[in-house]
This record gives C-alpha cells, structure tokens and sequence, in this order.
C-alpha cells in the first residue's frame, strides 16, 4: 500500500469518526420534543446553551443579549454546530489513537449511516405526518387572511399559500414518510437516502429562497441524507453518467451467528415500533387527522367594525383617524388582533371570561392589561366597550365569512369550460 | 437493482415539499408582521402548533350553569386559553383548574343533598310508597366528563405492532 493511499485511509477513519462525534452530539442536544420517548434535549441542551453563550460572549465579544438557545435559526444554534464538529474532531482523535488498527473504517461507515439513517427516518415522519394531518401547513389564520399579499413576509406567505392547498400538503407528507420508511431498512436505505436528498434539496432550496428560518437545521438534515448516499456515489457515478455496474460492496453485518441475528431483529422491530408511535401518538390522543377541521377556541375569526366610539364621540371609518379599529381578529393561539385604519396590525394576548362576559386583552409588547365587557349577539356580532388605552371605548364587530374567501374554496377543475 | 436505481433517481428528482415551520411564523402569524416576534415557547424547530404536542393543553373551564332553575357544574362552551405556558405554569394551571373544580362539584353535591332532604320531607307529608320515590333530577355533569376525554392510544400500539411483527419474522427467516 503506498504512502498516500494510507494517508487516505487513515484520514478517512478519522473524519467518520469525526462525523459519528458530531452528529451524536447535535441528535442529543437538537432532538425534537417528545411524548413517548425520553426527551434527551431536556439532559443536554442546557451545557450546550451554556456553552454557545459563553463562546458568545467572552470569545466572540457578542452582545449579551444574542440568542443563545438551541431554537430556528438562533446565533446559538450555528454556534452549536461549530461545537459539535470542533468537539468532533477532538474526541474524533482520541477515540481514533484508541481504536486504530483494531476497528475497520467501513465498519465505522456502517455505524454512522445507520445511526443517520435512524435519525432522518425519525424527522421525516415527524414532519411527514405532521403534514399529512394538516398541522404543519396549516389553515391560514383569519388575520393573515386579510393582509394584503404586499404587506405579508415571503415565508409567512409561501405558508399560507401551502396551507390553502389540502391535496398538495398531503402528497408532500405521503413522500416524506415513504423516504423515512425507506430509511428504516438496509435493503431499501439507498432507495431512502436517494429520495431524501431529493426532497431535502427542495427544501433547503425553499428555505433559503423564501427565507424561512430553518435553513441550518435543513441542511443538517442534507447532510445526513447525503452521507448516507456517499458510500453508493461510485456506483452511481457509472450506473447513471458512465452507463456501466460497478460492483462495490459495502460492509454489511452478514454471517452472525442466529442468535446475533434474532437480537438485532428484535432491537430494530422495538425502535421502528417506538419512532412511529412517537410520531403517530399526539394525533391519536388528540384525534385530530385534519388539523384544517379542528376545533377552533370561541370566538376565533374575523369581525368588521361597524361602528367605533370614543370617549362616546363617534369616529368615522376614515383613514385620517389612524387609530380607529378597522377590524378585529381572534387567532387560534390566543390572540386578538386590531388592525387599525392605516392598515397597521397590533396583537395582545386574549383571554376570555364567559361567565362575567369579560375580555382581557394584554398587549404583547407593553404587557398592559385592558378589561372589556362584551355582549354576543344572536348573529355573532359583539359589542365591546371599556377602558382601552387610556380612553372609553364602545366598538360594535360584525362577523366576516371568512371561510368563504377565494383562496380557501376547495375548487377543481379538469377544464376551463367551467370557469366563468 | 437497476431498475429500483432508476425509479429512486426519478423519485428524487420529483421529490417535493418539505418545509420545516419555524417557530417565527408561528409567532408572527398573529399579526402578519416582524414587529411581534419573540421568543417566548418552547422551540419545535418547524413542526407544527406546539399544543399538538401537548394535547392536555387544551383544559376545560369549568362554570356553574343554571338549567331549569338549578345550578349545574357544566364545561364553559368551547373556550380554552390557548396562550402558550410553560410547564410549570401549566401544572400550577391544572392544579388551580382541578381544585375550582372540586370545589364546585362539592358546591353542587351539597345543593343535591339539600334538594334530597327537602324531597324527602315532601315524600313524608305526602305519604308516597317506597317505591315511588321520585327520581334524582339534577343534571350530571356530562360535558366536564367529555372533556377529560379518556384517551386510549392502545389501539394504536397493536395496530403498529403488526407490520412491526411482519418486518421481525421477515428479517430472522433462515
């Protein structure tokens, strides 16, 4: 074996280690929560958030107040990923003067893709049917609704527009899961990480073009997709540029003994059981399978002002008087939102006593606690009146079909005769 | 082999649609502006709304209610406080929630008995048969009943168990 050629494997022992290192680190500190599985990201993020702040702050020189904490998209968490690499390569070369020689880089390989192939399958059924229910993409929420297309943030609107479409935000979840079932199982993994790179091109193509705040986590999961193909790519290359079969096997454990056999069986049945309960679990406890039908909180929807008194003066519904409400929202998660004449939005966090008829509206930046009763009339309408920003307000709201709006009426067509 | 290659490669190159959602468009969603984010729940990285993973989010509020001129423990219509709480927020939430709770139920089972005895006493001066004795009038309270809705995700641990089963046997074939 010449010089280079041991050079080469030697580095590449030790850059899967390094991988194996790496990613072990960010699955434990980066995992999703959980409702049946231990929730590791509870045990290790808090020393990686420690970490990426105080790398932050004292070697960086960063303002205290940096997102530290493992969220999309946070300054922490590319902090984080330098972490995990720069840890990497240091326990990647004492774990490597340990093993060398002793252990066979393809081996090695084999631990990482499974231990990759396992962590992507899990994340592409959790969004995959995250999706196919509907919850990911979902319904847009009335206030949404009714910001002009202009005035709505490329993702938040890229969002919308997916979640106006049933059909296609199924057929994208149907495909997740089928890569991440395909991920599952050694004959079918290439089938499964071929897929996934091509699913996860799209997305990361997406997040970056619509500038969706998941860039880095997508692209991790890229990553993982594309080393699971890497130990293929010669065979590729000449299967599909050169027209020829390259027979290059890859380590695979074959020839243990039964009982080995029986006992990874039995393990790989208990963790593909578990990461599909875990992924199935929140819809069967909440039986919600279509998000878009779910129960929403009272109130929730559109409302027109009608009529708009203050300090009992009545304010015309012109735009001169900027601050005269327009219209009223209440939003699934808690929010009532105004929209005032000159198109400006403000929420506050909502809260709603039936028994009194009292609405408690906190506004989100100030934290300031406004009190109003309100009166539901038999057609929806309200009446709200009370001390509201430092001045007597009583604001009659009308009820908006918001359902029946374009962008959410379910139509098909296979010609254009019908549309008229 | 071959063939299962090609039909990969076609497969991604069709591949579509997976957009992680961002706790930032979540959050922003409420007002459809950059104005209002904040960091204030526990990051998803993208999945969907935080209170699909944490069904018990959505608590019943419970409220006396008079039907027919009696005071029943009845759930508030359909309103949950969606406001996103930490857990320990939560469980002192739950706590209070149960405690009202109780305390109303004790409420209503005192006003059962009160309207027993006061039965009772009208049975004596009216001389009813045993057997006659009126019936208990007051209203269960069915909908508290409904919405600690007793979930059983059993079922579907079985089902997955099948295929699970299926792959085991496959897999340890000599």
């Amino acid at each position: 074996m010449s010089i280079q050629s041991t050079i080469a494997a030697k580095a590449t022992q030790y850059l899967t280690l390094v991988a194996l290192v790496a990613f072990s680190i960010w699955i434990l500190t980066t995992h999703e929560p959980t409702t049946l599985l231990p929730n590791i990201r509870v045990w290790f993020a808090p020393s990686a958030e420690a970490l990426t702040q105080w790398t932050g702050t004292k070697i960086l020189g960063w303002q205290a107040d940096f997102i530290y904490q493992l969220s999309s998209d946070s300054s922490g968490l590319y902090l984080h990923w330098v972490h995990c690499w720069v840890l990497g390569l240091l326990l990647g070369a004492v774990v490597y003067l340990v093993i060398q020689n002793k252990v066979d880089t393809a081996k090695l390989y084999y631990l990482l893709t499974v231990l990759l192939s396992y962590y992507l399958a899990f994340q592409l059924l959790l969004y995959g049917f995250n999706k196919v229910f509907k919850c990911q993409f979902f319904l847009p929420e009335p206030n949404t609704l009714y910001t002009t297309v202009g005035d709505t943030p490329r993702d938040l609107l890229f969002w919308s527009v997916m979640g106006s479409s049933y059909g296609y935000t199924v057929f994208g979840g149907v495909l997740e899961v089928l890569a991440g079932l395909l991920l599952l199982f050694g004959r079918t993994r290439l089938l499964g990480g071929l897929l996934s790179l091509g699913i996860l091109t799209n997305v990361v193509a997406i997040n970056w073009g619509f500038h969706i705040s998941v860039k880095l986590y997508s692209s991790v999961y890229w990553l993982a997709a594309f080393l699971i193909v890497l130990p293929h790519g010669k065979r590729l290359f000449a299967f599909l540029i050169q027209n020829k079969w390259l027979d290059l096997p890859t380590w695979r454990p074959i020839g243990i003994s039964r009982k080995a056999k029986i006992t990874a069986a039995l393990c790989q049945s208990v963790v593909i059981w578990l990461l599909l309960m875990e992924c199935l679990l929140p819809y069967a406890k909440s039986q919600n399978y279509n998000d878009d039908l779910a129960a929403r909180p009272a109130f929730h929807g559109a409302y027109s002002v009608q009529s708009f008194l203050q300090n009992e003066m009545p304010i015309p519904a012109l735009p001169t008087f900027s601050k005269r409400w327009n219209k009223a929202f209440v939003h699934r998660r808690g929010y009532w939102i105004v929209q005032y004449m000159d198109g400006s939005m403000q929420d506050f966090h909502f809260r709603c006593d039936e028994k009194q008829q009292l609405f408690e509206l906190t506004h989100t930046s100030t934290q300031v606690a406004t009190v109003l009763q309100y009166r539901l009339h038999q057609d929806g309408s309200l009446t709200v009146e009370g001390l509201h920003e430092g001045t007597e307000i009583e604001v009659y709201l009308q009820k908006l079909d918001w359902q029946q709006l374009p962008l959410l009426q379910q139509e098909f067509d296979w010609t254009i005769d019908a549309i008229k | 082999m071959k063939k299962i290659l090609i039909i990969a490669f076609l497969i991604s190159c069709v591949g579509h649609a997976l957009q992680a959602q961002t706790k930032k468009i979540a959050l922003r969603s409420h007002a459809g502006t950059n104005a209002t984010f904040t960091l204030e729940v526990p990051d998803e990285f993208g999945l969907g709304p935080e209170e699909m993973y944490r069904p018990h989010y959505k608590r019943p509020i419970y409220r006396i209610a008079t039907i027919d001129g009696k005071k029943v423990l009845t759930e508030a219509d359909s309103f949950a406080v969606c406001t996103p709480l930490s857990d320990s927020a939560y469980d002192a939430y739950l706590k209070q929630s149960k405690k009202e709770a109780r305390q109303l139920q004790k409420e209503e089972n005192k006003t059962t008995r009160i309207e027993k005895r006061a039965a009772k006493k009208e049975n004596k001066k009216q001389t009813i048969p045993k057997a006659e004795k009126p019936q208990k009038t007051t209203a269960t309270p069915t909908s508290s009943k409904q919405a600690v809705a007793n979930y059983s995700p059993y079922w579907l641990g079985g089902l997955l168990l099948l295929p699970v089963s299926f792959f085991f046997v496959i897999s340890v074939k000599p």
